[in-house]
């Protein structure tokens, strides 16, 4: 052993042990390396907001957050970070925090004790447990989510559970396993080091995305040639950083792509050997009501037939639907048809929010695996999330309502026995029927009970549906009025949720409790309590726990197990039970730990292999499937499917799907034609209306909003117009004008040649500002297979608003 | 055949007409260089100085004498004789002092304070103090990439450069895109309470004389020179600026610049 190898060795036992004694401390408030002379001590987190998985440095100076690092350490960012994570410790510090449970009574919210709060959720879940619904999120850790799947589908045999996950990545799901028979990316961030193409499909990643972007162009930097192609409907700031832009008619995006793989076909340029060795074709199924997986399974197609169904979809037709000039349609099918380049393609919520949001994700799909862009660095089609655990609550610990964990199926009797065994439950416990959905739950909630509104109680942790939800006239505001409908709220600030709350529970937020994300390239990331949060604040994961207890107290049979024990039954390292629902006692032991281990031996069936808790505990994240070698060290999986580092592949098979839909090992590539939007612009409404994102603000804002560095840089929401049409109406830059749509009517300033610009007889409304709700006007249809809504296409119309005496004239600084 | 019959009137309109083409093409581009900025050959190219600046200043005072149009664009008249767009005599500090070999505190917790209200916490991107143009970054480099100063105004150099999205960190607070006036909307939704790490005062000196060390961390500020330069607040201002090796004598501080990778069980994974 060599010097260095020694150092690296004792310095290892050295991390071990610190680890291992802070893993299972007693202390809420602990950190990795004691305070400096500067009394402030750091520790590793991920970021709280986006689905990009920056880690970053938490200095910590009495009992306060007082400054924030990007973590050099970290893989994904590199000590870098966004304008949103290098200020997100102040999310902490807004001064309105909730800091007591508050109920309503005559109309106004009143504090109360957290005896009393999860005593009426208890008392109404006994009441109609068959009527209680919960609604999660992608920003609830994993234990969080995993804590109430297990209480909902485990608990109360009842599968109506879905997270706000379904609004914005429900499509991306659903194409992943339509096309690879197992959800989440093939590739990694690592591709983005790698490529020579990197195709944005209605991403604003510059804005959206920042650090994942600056990865792309910071090589430029470096002098590396990256070509980088942005496809959008809006020039934004991503644009200018592109090499070409190709400005599409919103829906039109499918037709792009089919016409990307006309042009492979016709030229001959596809990749026939890694087709005819991985690939099948699939279309639609004939009968999608078949069985619950047939939307996903498809029918089969030949190649002539695939090929025939293309015909169509020449340059010429395509940019006569897409209005992109034909010749870039041709740039795009020559890149995809070289085989000396690498292509990334990435998207977020353009392909997924989108009515037909699951066959945008699969033709996406389909075009990497027809060229044979698949599976090498830097060669991949990957979707970005949104939330920071989106991947790893929603779509691992499956929170949805079709869901169990692991990615097993409610509907599948095996999957259900599988649960049951690992939960220790009686047979038949868990529910074959799958749950409400988002956007039926919500409007089962807010449908009178006499007219089959069947939802009356509904649970909201860590997100804003008063604000996120589309159509919230029908979906969110409907409910005020109906007495027999409960809305409980845990959140950190007062939202437009806790608006019509009846019940609102205060809680802790990010590095004021134990944690584990899963950002969105498979890495599980995990974090301790640094701080205490204010007042009578709780974990989320507390409170769940606490309610499971109640409703235990209560009688209700489901939370015992087969052996008549506690559903949460937690121990410490001696084997002692530990009081977890007290309070008092929910820090005497890591709850995070012992959740996470329970819950990972769910994650073998799709080879989506967690490793133990104190191994992340040690880590910057890593990324499943996280396999254990000969010599006992765990290792993580950058190319998942590739051969060369995927260790789930057969020796030889270079590429194996070993999850495939049609268990050959070959991925699907799905045909599906172009469809109109769900709504179009006519003469009655001629804009289409987007909704969107800003760098400055993190989904609703409640937390951004609140940040003065945030909310200086970006301070109201706005519509965005194009020059010609604001001329045409006498529509002057920063007027309040009023935009329509069938659902409602929003009243705010216009910017004209702002930061991005919209086309012609486009506009575009960011929906991070509660005091302007772009929600109103959405449409909230459904891409049928995910039932993801569609917020980005809708038809609009504006006009001006006669301006009270009193009030404000615009004045223009920009 | 279908040949047009010669015609000698025809040929006499052709050459008139050709004649006058010639000439009102000739005139056109005579036209364009009289009033374009013609540099002759027999006199030097007037480099804009100080003197000259004040000299064509100090003639407004005259009565303007009448000009052609093709002069105007180089003749100083009217009130904004004075004005310059020679970048090259804006950007010289001029008459900001270099050495300040004796800061006092006073002067030290002035510029940091100053430094402070641009932060929201030591180490935090500061915030933009002006309004920037909402859809590019490539204005920022204008004057933050090599740095620039005019009379009192500082834009400060960059201080890590190949970052290319100044505004993924950098963004305008207070002076963001104001579009309306109403203060409805422009009104907080909270106060925040944050209070954020404050930056350090001094390095620690081993012995009376000995080099200060580096007391903060010097991620993303890899160029001494954007804050200790000449151009730096006063009270941070470098004593010593034509010594180009900061590292040589001021020693950065291992723990304080995450400079732990050897160390970390994440790479022996």
């Amino acid at each position: 052993m060599d010097r260095r190898e020694f150092l690296k060795l004792s310095a290892l036992a050295t991390a071990s042990a610190v680890a291992a004694t802070r893993a299972g401390a007693a202390t809420p408030a602990r950190s990795i390396a004691p305070a400096g002379t500067d009394g402030i001590a750091w520790d590793k987190a991920p970021c709280r907001f986006c689905g990009t998985g920056c880690h970053v440095r938490v200095g910590v100076k009495d009992g306060k957050v007082v400054a924030i690092q990007g973590d050099q350490l970290a893989d994904v960012n590199k000590g870098l970070l966004c304008v949103k994570g290098y200020h997100v410790g102040l999310a902490l510090y807004g001064k309105d925090r909730l800091t007591t449970p508050l109920l309503r009574k005559n109309g106004k919210l009143e504090p109360i004790s957290w005896e009393e709060a999860i005593e009426t959720i208890a008392k109404r879940v006994m009441a109609a447990p068959e009527k209680f619904a919960f609604y999660g999120s992608g920003q609830w850790t994993i234990p969080e989510g995993y804590a109430a799947n297990k209480l909902m589908k485990g608990g109360l045999s009842n599968n109506h559970i879905d997270p706000n996950a379904r609004l914005c990545m429900a499509s991306a799901v659903t194409g992943y396993l339509s096309t690879f028979g197992v959800d989440e990316p093939a590739g990694c961030y690592d591709d983005l080091d790698k490529c020579d193409v990197l195709i944005m499909w209605g991403n604003n990643m510059a804005e959206m995305h920042p650090v994942l972007f600056s990865r792309v162009i910071d090589r430029r930097s470096r002098g590396e040639k990256v070509t980088i192609i942005d496809i959008g409907t809006r020039r934004t700031r991503t644009t200018e950083f592109s090499d070409h832009y190709l400005e599409f008619r919103p829906q039109s995006d499918l037709a792009i792509m089919n016409g990307i793989a006309h042009l492979l076909i016709k030229n001959g340029t596809y990749d026939a050997k890694f087709v005819e060795r991985f690939c099948n074709f699939r279309q639609a199924p004939k009968d999608p009501t078949a069985t619950p997986t047939a939307p996903l399974i498809g029918d089969p197609m030949t190649f002539d037939a695939y090929k025939a169904a293309l015909e169509l979809y020449t340059p010429e037709h395509v940019e006569k639907i897409s209005g992109v000039p034909a010749a870039k349609i041709r740039l795009l099918g020559d890149l995809f048809g070289r085989k000396d380049i690498r292509i990334t393609s990435v998207w977020c919520m353009g392909f997924n929010q989108h009515s037909r949001g699951t066959n945008a994700n699969r033709l996406c799909h389909g075009i990497h695996l027809l060229s044979g862009h698949f599976g090498k660095p830097g060669d991949a089609p990957t979707s970005l999330t949104g939330q920071p655990s989106a991947c790893g609550t929603a779509r691992e610990v499956g929170t949805l309502c079709h869901f169990l964990p692991g990615g097993r199926l409610v509907a599948n009797p095996e999957h259900r026995k599988d649960s049951e065994k690992f939960w220790n439950l009686p047979e038949g416990r868990i529910n074959p029927k799958m749950g409400h959905h988002t956007v039926l739950m919500f409007e089962k909630f807010c449908t009178p009970t006499a007219n089959g509104g069947d939802i009356s109680t509904l649970w909201v942790q860590v997100t804003n549906p008063g604000q996120s939800l589309p159509n919230l006239h029908k979906l969110f505001k409907a409910k005020k009025g109906l007495e027999d409908k409960f809305l409980i709220v845990s959140d950190v600030y007062h939202t437009a949720s806790t608006e019509l709350a009846d019940l609102v529970l205060p809680s802790a937020l990010w590095v004021e409790k134990n944690g584990m994300f899963g950002n969105s390239e498979r890495r599980t990331q995990q974090w301790f309590k640094m701080i205490n949060p204010p007042g009578e604040a709780r974990d989320d994961c507390w409170q769940t726990i606490a309610v499971a207890r109640k409703l235990f107290e209560l009688g209700h049979p489901g939370l015992k197990d087969k052996d008549g024990k506690f559903l949460f039954t937690i121990k410490n390292d001696a084997g002692q039970e530990v009081p977890a629902w007290d309070w008092k006692h929910y820090y005497d032991v890591n709850v995070d730990k012992a959740l996470f281990e329970e819950y990972r031996p769910f994650s073998r069936y799709k080879h989506k292999d967690l490793a133990p808790y104190d191994e992340y505990v040690k880590a910057r994240g890593l990324r499943w499937p996280v396999v254990q070698q000969a010599n006992g060290a765990w290792r993580e999986t950058k190319f998942r499917f590739s051969e060369f580092d995927d260790s789930y592949v057969k020796k030889g098979a270079e590429i194996q799907f070993y999850h495939s839909t049609t268990k050959d090992d070959k991925a699907q590539i799905w045909f599906a034609p172009y469809e109109k939007a769900a709504e179009e612009p006519d003469a009655e409404y001629p804009f289409w209306l987007c909704t969107g994102r800003v760098l400055e603000h993190w989904h609703t804002g409640t937390m951004t909003m609140r940040i003065p560095q945030l909310h200086g840089a970006m301070p109201h929401a706005y519509v965005e117009m194009h020059p010609e049409d604001a001329a045409e109406r006498g529509m002057a830059n920063g007027e309040t004008i009023a935009v329509k749509t069938r659902r409602g009517e929003l009243k705010l300033p216009v910017w004209i040649n702002g930061r991005a610009k919209v086309p012609r007889g486009s506009l575009f409304i960011p929906f991070f500002d509660q005091r302007l709700l772009v929600n109103d006007l959405t449409l909230g249809e459904i891409d049928p297979i995910s039932k993801e809504p569609d917020y980005k296409k809708c038809a609009a119309t504006v006009s001006k608003v006669i301006q009270a005496a009193s009030t404000p004239q615009p004045a223009l600084s920009l | 055949m279908n040949t047009p019959d010669y015609n000698p009137h025809q040929k006499a309109t052709w050459t008139i007409g050709g004649l006058l083409v010639v000439l009102a093409v000739t005139g056109y581009f005579m036209g364009l260089q009289q009033s374009g900025s013609h540099i002759s050959l027999s006199r030097p190219v007037e480099t804009p100085t100080a003197d000259s600046i004040a000299r064509n200043a100090s003639a407004t005072n005259a009565v303007p004498g009448i000009v052609s149009y093709a002069q105007i664009d180089r003749k100083k008249i009217g009130p904004n004789a004075g004005f310059s767009s020679h970048v090259s005599t804006l950007v010289k500090p001029g008459a900001i002092a270099i050495a300040a070999t004796n800061v006092t505190e006073a002067q030290r917790a002035d510029s940091l304070a100053q430094r402070q209200s641009r932060r929201a916490f030591d180490g935090a991107p500061p915030v933009v103090p002006h309004p920037i143009p909402q859809d590019s970054t490539a204005a920022c480099l204008a004057c933050h990439g090599n740095g620039m100063a005019i009379k009192d105004r500082v834009a400060p150099k960059i201080s890590h450069a190949h970052y290319g999205g100044c505004t993924q960190c950098h963004v305008p607070a207070k002076t963001g895109p104001r579009i309306t006036s109403d203060p409805i909307l422009l009104a907080a939704l909270a106060d925040n309470v944050f209070a954020g790490a404050l930056a350090p005062t001094k390095g620690e000196r081993a012995f009376p004389g000995a080099p200060p060390t580096t007391p903060h961390s010097t991620l993303m500020r890899s160029d001494c020179n954007s804050c200790h330069g000449p151009t730096g607040l006063f009270g941070l201002r470098t004593p010593h600026p034509d010594r180009q090796s900061c590292a040589q004598c001021h020693a950065p501080n291992a723990s304080l610049d995450q400079r732990v990778l050897a160390n970390t069980p994440a790479l022996t994974r």
